[in-house]
């Protein structure tokens, strides 16, 4: 077997960890959205570790990188990876969907340091994310703008619209990464709306593709590597990703869309997430 | 009015580069000196109006001012979710420009019609809310609201020539005299202010001095002339090219209900809850069939004054 590097072995521990802190903070909270959090963990902590060029002491450089969730339902991942990046204090996020909490079930721009705009309901920041490339291109700024959609939120007839636009007007600034799940709150996509190819699709609206697994920090890195594209084209990385990832008993299954783990659970999940995170840093020693 | 926008928006881009002119395919001919002139602060996004104010959003948190314009339904209720998220919960500093509201496609049916655009933008925080009475006050409240850092609806009609009065300058919130008066006041937005003045006329022969308000910014309201008005007179009308639903009737409504001093008689004018199904090219003849005429409005005015007096004139 391949010897994983001392780099990927840290990015692993990392979203390990995240995971754990976001499972306990939303079950503290009994919030929602435990398994749509996870699928985009390991993709949160490699673009903030390793790609985005932002600060949290300027949080408001014009130069800056930006992200754009606009699956604004897995917050809870990018609050963790905001926290532990400095963007505001750990502690805020025990403060999770509770009164006085900047932080709540969607993210809200105007409140949280690092949040470019507020989204929740979908299809709404991919055109925002577009509109910050168009103005980097207005302003002559080099910086990047990545936005993050789910598989599902493709089903909203804006993406295809904002899509068009950014193939249109050759946003090459541009980056989006679909987290292709396949799995929608009542079941895979497949059978309640197939998205058939996003590959054919994003291609013939004037887009670069690469598909990837959306787990694997090798894959990411080369895809990223990649980037910016040669050519003047916007580009998609369709991430293949599993919901619930890092907790084998959520793991693709619809249920955990917007469950809470009883007791039970929560220690069993606690434990493979601790299993982990203790096995990774055994290695990291090594 | 959409003339005025389109010199206006050329007078202001050529003072500030941030302003930015999105279209959703529509107004390519009237706007070609712009094109030409500012091609980097134009951008047509095709008839896909949702990603537009979307996109104008993501521009606005950029430093960018965007105006993007359409035909008022498709830049309203079409893509109202996302002026609710994108722009007003960013606070973000986008104008939405509607060109042609109420009835002014008078041909093209319900569709084209924007009824109930003041009633869904009034309800929705940080929003304001300006309709100007004619093409003068067009460039006045383009300019104001480049002024104004915060999201912004402004709602063309048609009037193409000039209201005769004497006019102070323009400030957003604060309603303009357009006739003083005693007695009995007409409160009128947009298109319908040209009509109170015609209805003041007709009411003068009937020895009724009139107030004319030209309630040009709906939101936030003069809320203190309302309350003079409410005090100083018995009759007051409100008069507007909407729904009696949510539009300039209720937000005066709103102040009247909860002033303790108003003793004003008061009536909401204006489409009574219906699609305006009649087609006409003259918007005139529209008005007139649903009882928006400035006949309508001064019999209105005047029957309600007689009440207040409590006595028959005739």
């Amino acid at each position: 077997m391949k010897k994983i590097d001392k780099t990927t072995l840290e990015l692993e521990l990392k979203a390990a960890e995240t995971r754990k802190g976001i499972l306990e903070m939303i079950v503290a909270a009994q919030g929602t959205h435990i398994a749509s959090s996870f699928s985009i963990v390991d993709i949160l902590v490699f673009l903030y570790d390793k790609i985005l060029k932002i600060s949290p002491k300027k949080p408001d450089d014009p130069k800056r990188d930006k992200f754009v969730l606009s699956k604004g339902h897995g917050c809870a991942a990018l609050y963790v990876v905001l926290a532990n990046q400095g963007f505001f204090p750990k502690s805020i996020l025990n403060t999770y969907c509770t009164p006085g909490s900047i932080l709540g079930g969607h993210p809200d721009s105007t409140r949280i340091p690092g949040v470019e705009t507020s989204t929740g309901s979908l299809g709404h920041g991919f055109s925002v994310a577009v509109g910050f490339a168009l103005a980097n291109k207005i302003n002559k700024i080099n910086s990047k703008i990545y936005c993050l959609v789910g598989d599902g939120e493709c089903n909203e007839g804006s993406i295809w619209e904002a899509a068009l636009i950014a193939g249109h007007h050759k946003l090459n600034n541009l980056i989006l990464i679909l987290d292709d799940n396949k799995l929608l709150i009542s079941g895979f996509a497949k059978d309640i709306l197939n998205p058939l190819s996003f590959s054919d699709k994003f291609r013939a609206f004037g887009w670069n593709t690469i598909e990837i697994d959306g787990h694997n920090f090798g894959d990411l890195t080369n895809s990223f590597e990649k980037l910016p594209a040669k050519n003047n084209k916007p580009t998609v990385i369709i991430a293949n990703t599993i919901k619930g990832k890092g907790v084998s008993f959520m793991e693709n299954k619809k249920e955990w869309y917007s469950m809470l783990p009883n007791e039970e659970q929560m220690e069993d999940a606690l434990g493979e997430l601790n299993g982990r995170i203790i096995k990774l840093k055994a290695e990291i020693d090594k | 009015m959409r003339n005025a926008f389109i010199n206006s928006i050329y007078k202001v881009t050529r003072e500030n580069n941030n302003v930015m002119c999105m279209v959703g395919d529509i107004g390519g001919f009237l706007l070609r000196n712009y094109i030409k002139d500012f091609p980097k602060n134009y951008y047509n996004l095709g008839a896909a109006e949702a990603n537009m104010v979307g996109v104008a959003a993501g521009l606005a948190m950029s430093g960018k001012i965007p105006f993007a314009y359409t035909i008022t339904p498709f830049i309203t209720s079409r893509c109202y979710e996302q002026i609710k998220v994108d722009v007003c919960y960013n606070n973000a500093n986008v104008k939405l420009v509607g060109v042609g509201s109420g009835v002014s496609y008078g041909t093209m049916g319900s569709t084209h019609h924007s009824l109930e655009d003041i009633a869904i933008m009034r309800a929705l925080p940080n929003m304001t809310i300006i309709a100007p009475s004619d093409p003068k006050e067009v460039e006045e409240a383009i300019f104001a609201a480049v002024e104004h850092n915060g999201p912004t609806y402004i709602r063309l009609a048609l009037q193409s020539t000039l209201l005769d009065y004497k006019r102070g300058s323009f400030k957003i919130g604060k309603a303009r005299i357009v006739k003083e008066g005693k007695d009995v006041a007409i409160i009128a937005t947009g298109e319908m202010v040209g009509i109170a003045l015609e209805a003041a006329e007709v009411l003068k022969k009937e020895d009724i001095d009139c107030f004319v308000i030209n309630m040009h910014t709906i939101k936030p309201i003069d809320e203190k002339l309302i309350k003079k008005l409410s005090e100083d007179c018995k009759v007051i009308v409100s008069i507007e090219e909407h729904s009696t639903i949510g539009g300039l009737g209720s937000a005066v409504s709103s102040v009247l209900s909860q002033y303790q001093k108003n003793k004003a008689r008061f009536k909401i004018m204006g489409f009574n809850d219906v699609f305006c199904r009649e087609y006409s090219s003259d918007k005139l003849k529209i008005f007139n069939k649903y009882g928006l005429s400035s006949n309508h409005l001064a019999a209105e005015v005047f029957k309600l004054y007689d009440k207040s007096n409590n006595k028959k004139r005739y």
